[in-house]
């Protein structure tokens, strides 16, 4: 698989887990993006390029970063960060793995770090 | 210094009518916290593969992480609780929030954000009115009654007795208990005159939001005669308190009765994804 095939999947299953993330289906982001439901389908299976300026527009309706929807980043965020800023009243009480899901969906979202 | 509880409150109050001053909100009405946290930039996103109530995130967009399992009801209160985190620039590593846990001890972050939330959502001349234009009198309200004015403010029946006893000092202690002691389904049952699984949610001729929030499956009681355009609520049947929906799928219905109009907006039963979109009709092509 050449390097722009690999990218193609990363942002393909990125743009996935993000819809799902977002609560959308297929045809709601298609008609978000002004295109067919095919078209989506496709960006999902890595079948078709992602311009710029629809990775733009995916991340801002599924409140993710735009970096990470191309892959780049860590995929989860590092517990012992300090930058990481939270209030859970019931953190201790999380499973391991409830809470490496909420690190994966904290770090999809857009520029992790503290508040400005 | 020592801060008690009680001037916790008073900052949780003061700050509640304050939040609702910079959106413009009044203090007779009930909101939707969804709207205020969009109004002040904070994202709010469901999840049902953690189990938790909710976290609060202070990102460059600050951010709030909700179950999508919990009941309708508590979702709206844990999301004004975690929108008081928010407020008060509340924030700690995980590895200081485990110490805190492990530590076992009163925290005042989370009793003055609990107390913000009910503020928020509750506020005391919202209340009062809520009870008079239904000519509700609050010390002898029925379970029925309280389930009723809880429906009105979103909240969960239990959430609008703790806040009336502890939170406004409205009704007795022990009076909290005994409406308490009546749980869900048998106020259902009694509404409804036969008993259901489904959750319920009720809007009457005084329901002062203009919307109204259900998941598919839900019971929505309407005044008797409501009638919608859509087919996303669809009739059940004719009460003597009035007409019985059961919402069938997401999307926004407008509801009407003599004197009455509301928006009924039904999202999916336990629906993961950006509270934005909560309430968007699936597409034709699906």
């Amino acid at each position: 698989m050449s390097a722009q095939e690999s990218k193609r999947e990363i942002i393909a299953s990125r743009v996935r887990e993000a819809r799902r993330m977002a609560g959308l289906s297929q045809g709601q982001v298609a008609k978000m993006l002004g295109l067919q439901r095919p078209s989506v389908t496709e960006m999902e299976s890595g079948n078709r390029s992602v311009s710029a300026e629809e990775l733009a527009k995916l991340a801002d309706i599924f409140d993710v970063s735009v970096a990470w929807l191309l892959g780049e980043g860590v995929r989860q965020l590092d517990p012992h960060d300090d930058r990481l800023q939270l209030a859970a009243r019931e953190l201790q009480k999380l499973k391991p793995d409830d809470l490496n899901r909420l690190l994966t969906i904290l770090a999809s979202m857009r520029d992790q770090g503290q508040q400005p | 210094m020592t801060t008690t509880t009680t001037d916790l409150a008073r900052e949780a109050l003061e700050r509640s009518l304050e939040v609702r001053d910079e959106h413009d909100y009044d203090y007779r009405s009930p909101l939707c916290v969804y709207e205020l946290c969009d109004k002040a930039r904070v994202s709010v996103r469901f999840v049902d593969d953690v189990s938790m109530e909710g976290v609060y995130a202070a990102l460059s967009k600050p951010s709030i992480i909700l179950s999508s399992l919990r009941p309708l009801t508590r979702r709206a209160f844990t999301c004004a609780h975690e929108l008081g985190h928010h407020v008060f620039k509340h924030g700690s590593t995980i590895d200081e929030l485990k110490d805190e846990a492990e530590r076992g001890m009163f925290n005042p972050e989370e009793f003055l954000v609990d107390a913000f939330a009910g503020y928020l959502l509750m506020p005391a001349q919202a209340v009062k009115r809520a009870f008079a234009s239904r000519k509700f009198r609050m010390e002898e309200a029925t379970p029925e009654e309280i389930y009723t004015v809880a429906s009105s403010f979103g909240v969960g029946y239990e959430t609008l007795i703790g806040h009336l006893a502890y939170g406004l000092r409205y009704i007795q202690r022990d009076r909290a208990e005994t409406l308490c002691r009546t749980k869900l389904p048998k106020i259902r049952e009694r509404i409804l005159s036969e008993p259901t699984k489904e959750h319920l949610v009720i809007a009457d001729r005084h329901h002062a939001l203009g919307t109204l929030d259900a998941e598919v499956g839900n019971l929505v009681l309407l005044p008797e005669r409501a009638e919608t355009d859509s087919d996303l609520i669809e009739p059940v049947k004719d009460i003597g308190r009035g007409r019985v929906f059961r919402a069938t799928r997401p999307g926004l219905a407008r509801v009407e009765a003599e004197g009455f109009a509301v928006i009924v907006r039904v999202s999916r039963m336990q629906y993961a994804g950006l509270a934005k979109y909560r309430h968007l009709e699936e597409t034709d092509s699906e």
